[in-house]
């Protein structure tokens, strides 16, 4: 008789821990931001989103586009969300658009697309879901999602 | 001379087309930007509106705007949340509407005022008359 309670008891502890242990997973989520931001970068090099409340160092972002770190202060980014949570970053004479994946207390590549050999003019993210649109001065729209440009390749 | 105005009319709106952004990039941001803009002009002209002529011309000019953005409005929905697009436009309409007021009130109290001012007009001028044939009556006295 004893023995059976044990192992019903036991039965009951694993099945709570397993419950515990599983990840809870809410589904259908719509990250995506309905109009892009956009943000000048600080002579701390520094990025501060309004509406969403984002903030970030630029330094790594300019190091990376154009080998200077400095190379963003004063000028603008353009930043927008797209429906999975990606994060899309470009500006003025970027040649790419920057995908970041978030992290915790960090922004991460996930992915640069190349949208431009001699650098954009004056870009504009818009929300097109499932893809972001990017548009600029004298080029067609351009469609992107987080690891590829699915419409309007150069 | 005439044809050559035309011309010129329909190039100067070609130029306007242009540098219009609604109309050069289609940006989400632009449009959003355009509608603030806007809105912040026609406000600060309500404001500042004094007249019935002026109120008019703001009349048909929030029409505009309004019929402008129409086709934004679920867009502008979701972007000025947590506003929207019908609560900017209404809030727009009321400011406009307590102007009219305002702009009323002041002219019938100016139209009062001009009334009164004839009146005390009248009034020294009979005082002048009546202190004219006073001093008259001393003296005849």
């Amino acid at each position: 008789m004893v023995p059976t309670r044990l192992l019903h008891l036991q039965v009951a502890v694993l099945a709570l821990a397993l419950a515990a242990s599983s990840p809870l997973v809410l589904q259908n989520v719509n990250f995506g931001w309905p109009v892009e931001s956009v943000v000048t970068v600080s002579p701390a090099n520094t990025v501060e989103e309004g509406r969403y409340v984002l903030s970030f160092s630029a330094a790594p972002l300019a190091a990376a586009e154009f080998e200077d770190s400095t190379a963003l202060r004063g000028t603008s980014l353009h930043l927008i969300r797209n429906v999975e949570g990606y994060y899309f970053v470009t500006g003025p004479r970027f040649k790419h658009v920057y995908v970041f994946t978030p992290r915790a207390g960090a922004l991460t590549r996930y992915a640069s697309l190349e949208v431009s050999t001699t650098g954009l003019g004056d870009p504009a993210f818009n929300l097109r879901p499932p893809y972001v649109e990017l548009i600029d001065t004298g080029a067609a729209p351009r469609l992107l999602t987080s690891s590829d440009i699915v419409e309007g390749k150069k | 001379m005439m044809s050559r105005l035309v011309l010129m009319s329909l190039a100067l709106s070609f130029v306007c087309c242009l540098l219009n952004p609604l109309h050069a990039q289609d940006s989400d941001f632009a449009v959003k930007r355009e509608f603030e803009d806007r809105a912040a002009v026609l406000k600060a002209r309500i404001d500042a509106a004094v007249s019935t002529l002026q109120l008019d011309s703001l009349k048909n000019d929030l029409d505009g705007f309004e019929i402008d953005f129409q086709k934004h409005s679920a867009f502008l929905d979701k972007a000025l949340y947590p506003e929207t697009f019908d609560s900017r436009v209404k809030a727009l309409r009321e400011l406009f509407e307590h102007t009219q007021e305002r702009v009323r009130t002041i002219q019938l109290q100016g139209s009062q005022i001009a009334e009164m001012e004839g009146t005390l007009q009248t009034l020294a001028y009979r005082l002048d008359t009546l202190s004219f044939q006073r001093d008259r009556l001393f003296r005849e006295f």
